[in-house]
């Protein structure tokens, strides 16, 4: 008798079912004494019995996976000392530094040191997975970390290829266009998007034939933005498109108006009742941005709320077309920061009370670790005018207590302020002098 | 000696994930307009939304972290707590030397009382007296577990299928029933009873109510039982821990080696395991209500000198541990049970004391598999629900044959603390 059988009576019953009798094991004959006056305890006694049994002689299961080999340690582990310096420098806005200094030294982290940076900084997945050591790359190995790096590591390819593609076009016009149709053919529909945002910085003649060849492509949106590019080719749509526009886009003093019109043919059919399409959005995205300031005379900011006015999408449509005109800006060389300026933005703060972050992370990133900054003294409190009329039902004075608050939140927010920046600026020169200790 | 705490021991005082996560953002130091020391006392003021800062403290003198806090939080340590921790550990922020605010001289003046109090010998109690006490109580359990006898038998008369019809008032009652007849041991087991009632085949409900009858008839029986074998059925039943059958470890030197909180129906329970370096294991056991505070607790993988008493048993586990020194950080030792053996082990514990729910044992050489624990022989142990996952796991070993410290309740493994067999302690 297993406990099996014997749960099979107790959800009976013993009203309605027998005790089963006990089977001719070593564990049978253990049941088989325990008989008591009633059934019912006979069962208790014996489920007792029998699951104390089953509790005692759980069987080992099989291993589903053989042990992993045991890998060599790191050669070149992170410095101990910099492991709670790192820890702290990630919460703050100088950590791309702390892992470039990692990287340049070789120095590598454990999985469970990349786990526990992972679980508190997940944007971080792509920056840690070159870092792990060889163990950590086996223990890790299917984990999304890898997963967001290999994705990461091909888009930065996909970004070198565009950037060669940019320069070859700038290079050798032919040349450059048969490269880009070479690369359409052997990229998927993002990377023909990517590809059609580099047409649209500057198209050259010679991508004629792709936007011809892209006008049968698969996907709908890449068929109607090779079709709106022609347009951006001066050619007899391009005058054709210049024609039409002035009688569409009307402009009365500031105010533009879009009238009616009946959409050239090589444009296409737009999609009806969809909100990304329409005849204005190809008439008006099948033109150079700056043309067509140039062509209607107007602000870019004027088209874009008057389209935004039109339809929400068609302002995000020309907001992207403006941005995609725009040069790309060069890396700008940091900037040089004292503590001058980190006290005079402290003062700013005393005065408006808000923090701005980018302005905190630059100071953090490149102010010289090595700068004194004097705490801000707290400025006196000077009472405001009183309004001539004040916030209903307030005397005048909660309104000059709640002044001073005020005063006194700005002061400390600024003090607050002060102490983070003076905080990574420790943990910058700490780091600097172990990493000087390991050089 | 004062404690050396390390984030990672820090984290492990968090009594939820969610606390810690809210501690390790309060880290910046810009939250904190004051970081002060006061030996190895630590307090500061954390900026919350309201205008006055939340004074928190933390008592690092003896091992078992204490923390105070003026914020309305019902979780212990706060996250305020946490984040001073957790900056003290990282040594972040501006930190001075000043006394502590009288606020909280009071508090710490009380630990230090309670800490230097002399131990007070329980009294001599009048024999006479106890005995009527005693037998007082031996009469409600006595009934009480009669009327369990009845409950029991009707229960299985009428079948675990119609029962399933029943609403949980009625389980509550019968729990409520027992509680009254001073068995919280038994009413806790009726509580567990709902959540066994829809299982399909319904051979654990079975196996659980033969538990509880097996608790009635060793009663029953309770003057044929030798004097360890008696105070675990009085353990199993809810009587609380007897001090004075406290019997006084040989060694004094332990290595915490891991700990685990759990709700159990209105309490909070922090189990800690403590290895000694004969292989001894020692379980401490400390109890809140929900939503009052549950003491910081030892960090784990910290080596601990203190006087510890194991309570009467037939399988000495459960103990007491006073006057603890932390020994800082201490890896797992490289002595422990094979896979193989864990089962043997078990069984022998359970021989000895039925009610036992878990053991604690340190595992070796092992590795981790999806829902497993498993050994080079390629036998293996499924890992409970509320393992941690198993990256985390792999990463500790580090590729390695590892050493795990961890709770066997005879079905799954709950894996505590984890080293790498190169890191063992010879």
């Amino acid at each position: 008798m297993t406990l099996k059988e014997l749960a099979a009576t107790a959800l009976r019953g013993t009203a309605r079912a027998d005790v089963p009798p006990p089977p001719h094991t070593p564990l049978g004959e253990a049941l088989a004494r325990l008989q008591a006056e009633t059934p019912e305890a006979t069962l208790l006694a014996r489920a007792a019995l029998s699951g104390l049994h089953a509790r005692a002689g759980a069987v080992m299961e099989k291993a589903e996976t053989p042990p992993p080999t045991t890998l060599p340690p790191a050669e070149k582990p992170l410095p101990a000392p910099l492991w709670p310096l790192l820890r702290q420098l990630l919460n703050g806005p100088a950590f791309e530094s702390a892992l470039h200094d990692l990287s340049a030294r070789e120095w590598t982290l454990s999985a469970a040191q990349v786990l526990q940076l992972y679980a508190s900084h997940p944007t971080l997945a792509t920056d840690l997975w070159p870092l792990l050591d060889e163990r950590g790359k086996a223990v890790l190995d299917a984990h999304p970390l890898r997963r967001a790096w290999e994705k990461a590591e091909a888009q930065a390819q996909w970004e070198a290829r565009l950037d060669a593609l940019r320069e070859a076009r700038e290079a050798d016009a032919g040349a450059g266009a048969a490269q880009t149709l070479e690369l359409w053919k052997e990229t998927d529909a993002d990377g023909r998007r990517d590809l059609l945002d580099i047409l649209e910085r500057g198209i050259l003649p010679e991508d004629l034939p792709l936007l011809q060849h892209a006008e049968k492509d698969r996907s709908a949106e890449v068929r109607r933005r090779a079709r709106m590019l022609q347009g951006h080719l001066p050619g007899p749509l391009q005058d054709e498109l210049l024609a039409l526009l002035p009688q569409v886009v009307v402009k009365k003093g500031d105010k533009l108006t879009f009238k009616p019109f009946v959409l050239p043919e090589a444009l296409g059919t737009a999609k009806a009742n969809a909100y990304d399409d329409s005849d204005l959005h190809r008439l008006l995205g099948a033109l150079p941005f700056s043309l067509l300031l140039k062509v209607l005379d107007v602000r870019g900011e004027q088209l874009v709320q008057a389209a935004e006015k039109k339809h929400w999408h068609l302002g995000n449509q020309l907001k992207e077309q403006r941005r995609r005109e725009r040069p790309q800006q060069e890396a700008k060389a940091p900037p040089v920061l004292t503590a001058g300026d980190a006290a005079q933005w402290f003062a700013s703060i005393q005065q408006k009370g808000q923090r701005d972050q980018s302005t905190f992370e630059r100071f953090a990133q490149h102010l010289d670790p090595a700068a004194e900054l004097a705490a801000p003294a707290p400025l006196p409190f000077t009472p405001p005018e009183t309004p001539k009329t004040l916030p209903r039902g307030w005397s005048q004075v909660e309104w000059e207590q709640q002044q001073k608050q005020r005063h006194d939140s700005h002061q400390a927010e600024a003090e607050a302020a002060w102490r983070s920046l003076t905080e990574i600026l420790r943990l910058r020169r700490e780091w600097a002098r172990i990493l000087e200790e390991f050089k | 000696m004062p404690l050396t705490l390390t984030p990672e021991a820090v984290a492990a005082l968090a009594p939820d994930p969610a606390s810690l996560k809210a501690g390790q953002k309060l880290t910046a130091p810009g939250k904190w307009p004051v970081l002060a020391h006061d030996g190895d006392v630590v307090w500061g003021e954390a900026q919350g939304s309201g205008t006055h800062p939340y004074l928190v403290a933390a008592d690092l003198r003896t091992p078992d972290i204490a923390t105070k806090c003026s914020c309305p939080s019902r979780k212990f340590p706060c996250k305020h707590a946490l984040g001073l921790l957790l900056l003290h550990a990282a040594g972040s922020g501006h930190w001075q030397a000043a006394a502590v605010p009288e606020e909280l001289s009071k508090w710490l003046e009380g630990r230090q009382a309670r800490a230097e109090k002399p131990r007070v010998e329980p009294k001599e109690a009048d024999a006479a007296q106890q005995a009527k006490t005693w037998a007082k109580r031996e009469k409600k359990m006595g009934a009480g577990l009669e009327a369990l006898e009845l409950w029991l038998a009707d229960l299985v008369r009428e079948g675990i299928l119609a029962a399933r019809g029943r609403s949980y008032v009625e389980w509550d009652g019968q729990a409520a029933r027992m509680v009254d007849a001073q068995l919280p041991g038994v009413a806790r087991l009726i509580r567990q009873i709902p959540d066994l009632l829809h299982e399909e085949d319904g051979q654990a409900l079975t196996a659980h109510l033969g538990h509880l009858y097996l608790l009635v008839r060793a009663w029953q029986g309770r003057d044929n039982l030798s004097e360890n074998e008696h105070a675990d059925l009085l353990t199993a039943l809810g009587m609380p821990l007897d001090r004075a059958g406290l019997t006084r470890s040989d060694t004094d030197d332990w290595l915490v080696a891991g700990s685990v909180t759990e709700e159990e129906g209105r309490l909070t329970v922090r189990r800690t395991w403590l290895l000694g370096d004969g292989g001894e294991v020692a379980l401490l056991l400390d109890f809140a209500p929900q939503n009052q505070p549950l003491g910081a607790g030892y960090p784990p993988l910290h080596r601990l000198s203190g006087a510890l008493s194991y309570a009467r048993s037939a399988f000495a586990q459960r103990a007491v541990l006073e006057g603890a020194v932390d020994g800082g950080p201490s890896a797992l030792p490289a002595r422990a049970f094979a896979l193989a053996d864990l089962s043997r082990h078990w069984a022998q514990a359970l021989a000895l004391n039925p009610w036992l729910e878990r053991v604690g044992v340190l595992l070796g050489p092992v590795h981790f598999a999806p829902g497993q624990v498993c050994d080079e022989r390629g036998q293996a142990a499924a890992l409970h629900s509320s393992a941690p996952n198993l990256w985390h796991l792999r990463a500790l070993a580090d590729t390695e044959p590892a050493y795990v410290f961890g709770e066997w309740d005879g079905v799954t493994f709950l894996p505590l603390t984890v080293t790498p067999q190169s890191e063992a302690t010879p």
